[in-house]
């Protein structure tokens, strides 16, 4: 009989765990990519193109390596804006077209804040 | 995932009182439990099975969240009488020692028409025949009549009565022998193979069903020819 209590206490303790850690890591890896981001705005501004190619590398590079994971947990068209944004920024580096470049970093970077804030649990969120 | 697992906590005990707020007539054959579960995951299954651009676990958690609430509020209710009613409410009386109880009826916002097609769907046409009618948690009109309007048994006749109700055993489930059957009831394939000559076969494919009830009594169906 204890079994139908603890099963699903078990259960529900399990997922709502996993739900926690599932915000605290997308958290991790937005806050760090982020910071990348607010580099590279540095890098754009002083116009050191090789520096914003590295840059815009590592960070595809990092994106690429959680792209499943966030496939996973995160609706599809939240992802695709974000590698859109990636790919535009690719093309405003090739250009070297730093106006454009410092806009499309800070549009990444608040779509990819939307990606931690879609996981946290908050009032706003539930409602 | 977070959003997705508090959202469905919230929504299953809303949905849930909302029901028990609704009355027992709007659930009809299933507890508020089972209906809210089946409520809920069918939509849920269906959302992420249709749409590719949304995760599965944005469906799995949600449904896993709702089965496990449900085991939980479950195991809650067998231990705790007074949880049984909170989720499930309690049995209401309509009809009571032949009288009809208005209070009850009106608060469970059960009209008298809706009586009356209870009673005739269950073959009772003259409310005076009535002695109780309860309406269950699930929805459902249990009626009782008077004694002297029931059917009268071999018990109160005081008659005795060979006990010939028998579960069949089955054992040839179209054209299949069920050998774990055969076991239980200690025979085996030499017995069964026996049978089936006797009732005029060569093979048990041959036939649809083959059944033996504690009486010893053999039920043997053949096949339609053109199967």
């Amino acid at each position: 009989m204890r079994r139908f209590f603890w099963i699903p206490f078990l259960l529900l303790l399990a997922l709502f765990s996993a739900t926690l850690l599932n915000a605290a890591v997308a958290d991790g890896l937005v806050q760090g990519w982020c910071a990348q981001l607010d580099d590279l705005q540095d890098t754009a501004q002083a116009e050191d193109w090789p520096a914003v190619h590295d840059s815009l590398a590592a960070l595809h590079e990092s994106w690429d390596k959680h792209t499943a994971y966030f496939h996973i947990v995160l609706q599809h068209d939240e992802l695709n804006e974000v590698e859109s944004l990636l790919a535009r920024a690719d093309s405003f580096a090739f250009e070297q077209d730093k106006a454009e470049l410092r806009a499309c970093i800070a549009e990444l970077k608040s779509q990819m804040l939307v990606l931690s804030e879609m996981q946290e649990i908050s009032i706003r969120n539930i409602l | 995932m977070a959003t997705a697992f508090i959202r469905t906590i919230v929504l299953y005990f809303l949905i849930m009182i909302g029901l028990r707020l609704l009355g027992k007539r709007q659930i009809g054959e299933l507890e508020p439990i089972e209906l809210v579960l089946t409520l809920l995951i069918s939509d849920l299954a269906a959302v992420p099975m249709q749409d590719f651009g949304i995760p599965l676990l944005n469906g799995v958690i949600p449904i896993v969240t709702l089965l496990s609430l449900s085991m939980l509020l479950s195991w809650g209710s067998v231990r705790s009488i007074r949880l049984r009613r909170l989720i499930c409410g309690s049995p209401t009386a309509l009809i009571l020692d032949g009288k009809v109880q208005q209070d009850a009826m009106r608060h469970n916002r059960f009209t008298l028409d809706e009586l009356i097609e209870e009673l005739r769907s269950q073959g009772v046409s003259d409310l005076t025949t009535v002695k109780y009618a309860v309406l269950e948690t699930d929805g459902g009109l249990s009626v009782l009549l008077y004694p002297d309007e029931q059917s009268i048994t071999p018990k109160q006749l005081g008659k005795p009565v060979k006990d010939d109700t028998f579960l069949p055993h089955i054992f040839i489930n179209d054209g299949r022998v069920l050998d774990e059957n055969l076991s239980l009831a200690g025979l085996d394939s030499a017995w069964l193979q026996k049978q089936v000559r006797a009732q005029g076969y060569r093979a048990p494919s041959e036939i649809f069903l083959l059944s033996l009830d504690g009486a010893g009594k053999i039920l043997c169906i053949g096949k339609d020819n053109n199967q």
